[in-house]
């Protein structure tokens, strides 16, 4: 994963960006200050985030609640905690089974965690508008302590044939991790919220499961879920969380296509990584999918990266490796930032 | 740059040469027997030759002149070849458009419409003569500009004039998109003999695979064949132009997931420690077990990660294709599956974490 190739600006013979206004509101950000969502709405602090609840849609100082971001830099991990908005909660807000919460948005962000802790990015991650009865099932306890708030793991459920979903614990918790050059994965952002009993009003829950049209049940992945309002909630949850993000995919990354030779390829510490002419055979010209490169292009000012992050060369994965040969073998690469 | 490309007829191998005599020689009037002919190299061997076999009143058989000359013609002309070869091709003379309109192989008469004959040697047992007659155009000699063998069909660098093919790892490179991809191409060769339509015609595997290669050249005096890609002709039906080229269209038939058919699953009461890994290999086992031969798919490490968060309380489809089977599992999951061009498996992974 490591192994970044360099592709010279001299075998590259054509760059075409893939990426329109429009579908390319915003790669990454320095600030998490001034946050667009989706829906238009601007939160100037990103630290605090609403959740409506049934029968109030708009803010309400009684009936929203409020996330508060409570950072944990030694773990880099960070989590938002729901409060009431009058107090700290308690365990006792959470210990009545079966009873369960309707609201009808919620909306959720995470954040991304560099090495000593400092956020560096906001990424969208969720938003479910939940306009049918969503049962919030306030199931057995297993809680864990985290950053002096209770929260809890919990599995979504869904009712294929109510087209229903179903939280049935108190609380969800997302977890992403960012890649980070020359180390494993890690956690970087721990999102978890919970909710509080005070507003919870007592209903039975339907038991999903065991129906024969039932999918798979399983923990929300914690992909990036961007933000999103859907209006019905009508189809597979399988479906509806793929079309969930497909549809609310605001932070495109930057993709480009290349036209490139077959040629000597060199990683940037310099390590042959490709060739046409090598006594190490294997070592095609030929780029695959999930390959890390860096682009260069002329410059008024010599070769310089395609794209730069910051002061750094923006490293792309190779996500399309087209190939035609007509007399002259090309490579046609999509390339997408990582 | 170079490339190649084999169209893979039978995975069977053989050391032996393949044509093994041409025994009647006074008939054919052929000064040198085959079976003395020895050392075939490859499976792109000829069996005459070149400048060695001698035919008639002592011409060679010559790549120069791409021909050889069956002097006093006879109405029928015959060789006879062993079963070690799959196919056979005989290729008769295109300068006078002259080819038998009656070939017999053991029992089996075949009428070619074409100056060259592609006949599936594996019908028939032990050694089998081929006779040739009824001539298109009764000349006073024939000629026969080859005779060749393969098991596979290769295509050299000279009869290739393109090669396409796309190589997505997803179906949207600008939004997240998951699910299975699959890939396609094409290859266009010059075949003025027609060969490709004549497997066709007698039916070589219907669905055949063809490894791509390049000739990486360290130096001079080496050449190293690279496959960088095998695919499948899901649909081999050449294609011909006015210019005697061929086309081929190609997969890397991950596209056979949508005909595999995946009977309904249920698995209740997982334990605890179950993953989508499990599951995945799970699937895995049951597309086994109904072809084994299919196109498998392996795990990509990333998937381990993203494994460690997905537990699974209760799995269940219905009936289905493995390919909408797979495409549900990477919808719920944020996962996507794509084949490599120079891979025999797919990757399953996912995005996250980048």
């Amino acid at each position: 994963m490591s192994n970044i190739i360099k592709i010279p600006s001299s075998f590259i013979f054509g760059v075409e960006s893939l990426n329109t206004k429009s579908n390319r509101i915003k790669s990454v950000s320095n600030s998490i200050d001034n946050y667009t969502l989706k829906n238009g709405n601007v939160t100037k602090n990103p630290r605090s985030f609403r959740m409506y609840s049934r029968g109030d849609k708009k803010s309400s100082s009684s009936e929203y609640y409020n996330f508060t971001y409570e950072g944990n830099g030694s773990k880099n991990d960070v989590s938002f905690s729901l409060n009431t908005g009058n107090g700290t909660s308690t365990a006792d807000h959470y210990s009545t089974n079966g009873a369960p919460i309707y609201f009808d948005s919620l909306l959720l962000d995470t954040l991304s965690i560099d090495g000593v802790g400092n956020v560096t990015n906001i990424y969208p991650l969720v938003s479910l508008r939940l306009m049918n009865s969503v049962g919030l099932d306030l199931g057995d306890y297993d809680y864990d302590s985290f950053g002096g708030q209770y929260v809890k793991k919990c599995i979504l459920k869904y009712d294929f044939n109510s087209k229903k979903l179903y939280i049935p614990t108190e609380g969800l918790q997302f977890r992403t991790r960012q890649y980070v050059e020359g180390q494993n994965y890690a956690y970087t952002t721990s999102l978890s919220i919970y909710l509080s009993g005070n507003y919870l009003e007592r209903e039975s829950v339907t038991q999903i499961l065991g129906d024969d049209n039932a999918g798979i049940t399983f923990k929300m992945p914690s992909s990036s879920f961007s933000n999103n309002v859907s209006t019905h909630l009508s189809e597979n949850l399988a479906t509806y969380l793929s079309r969930l993000v497909k549809e609310s995919y605001s932070f495109g990354k930057k993709v480009y296509r290349l036209k490139c030779s077959l040629g000597e390829y060199y990683t940037i510490d310099g390590t042959l990584a490709k060739s046409i002419k090598s006594t190490d055979y294997q070592a095609i010209a030929l780029f695959e999918n999930n390959e890390r490169v860096i682009p260069y292009i002329h410059t008024v000012n010599g070769e310089e990266p395609l794209s730069m992050n910051g002061a750094e060369a923006t490293v792309f994965k190779v996500v399309g490796v087209d190939f035609e040969y007509t007399g002259v073998p090309w490579q046609y690469l999509t390339i997408q930032e990582i | 740059m170079e490339f190649e490309a084999t169209i893979i007829l039978s995975a069977q191998s053989y050391d032996e040469p393949i044509i093994s005599a041409l025994n009647n020689i006074e008939t054919n009037n052929i000064s040198l027997s085959l079976s003395q002919i020895s050392g075939l190299k490859d499976e792109k061997s000829s069996p005459f030759l070149l400048g060695e076999t001698e035919f008639g009143y002592g011409n060679t058989y010559s790549k120069d002149s791409n021909s050889f000359y069956i002097a006093d013609f006879v109405e029928d002309f015959q060789i006879n070849v062993s079963t070690q070869s799959q196919y056979v091709i005989i290729y008769f003379d295109t300068a006078n458009w002259n080819y038998p309109q009656s070939v017999t192989v053991g029992t089996t008469q075949y009428s070619p419409k074409s100056p060259a004959l592609v006949i599936d040697m594996s019908e028939f047992g032990g050694t089998t003569t081929i006779t040739m007659s009824n001539w298109k155009k009764p000349l006073p000699f024939i000629r026969i500009e080859g005779i060749s063998n393969f098991r596979n069909f290769e295509i050299g660098n000279g009869e290739i004039t393109n090669i396409n093919f796309t190589g997505s790892s997803r179906s949207d490179y600008l939004l997240p998109s998951w699910g299975v991809v699959s890939n396609s191409g094409s290859i266009r060769i010059k075949d003025k003999y027609r060969i490709l339509e004549s497997l066709q015609r007698i039916g070589v595997d219907a669905a055949p695979e063809i490894s791509l290669k390049y000739l990486v050249r360290p130096n001079s005096y080496t050449v190293h064949p690279v496959i960088f890609g095998i695919f499948w002709i899901e649909d081999f039906t050449p294609q011909y132009s006015s210019d005697h080229t061929c086309s081929l269209n190609f997969t890397d038939r991950l596209s056979e997931w949508r005909s595999m058919s995946i009977p309904s699953f249920e698995i209740s009461d997982l334990p605890e420690t179950s993953t989508i890994i499990d599951i995945l290999s799970q699937i895995y086992e049951i597309a086994y077990e109904i072809d084994e031969n299919y196109v498998g798919f392996g795990l990509d490490d990333s998937l381990t990660i993203l494994s460690d968060d997905v537990t699974l309380e209760k799995v269940h489809w219905e009936k289905g294709s493995l390919w909408n089977v797979l495409a549900q599992i990477c919808d719920g999951l944020g996962l996507y599956i794509y084949r490599t061009a120079n891979s025999q498996t797919a990757t399953i992974t996912t995005e996250r974490g980048e």
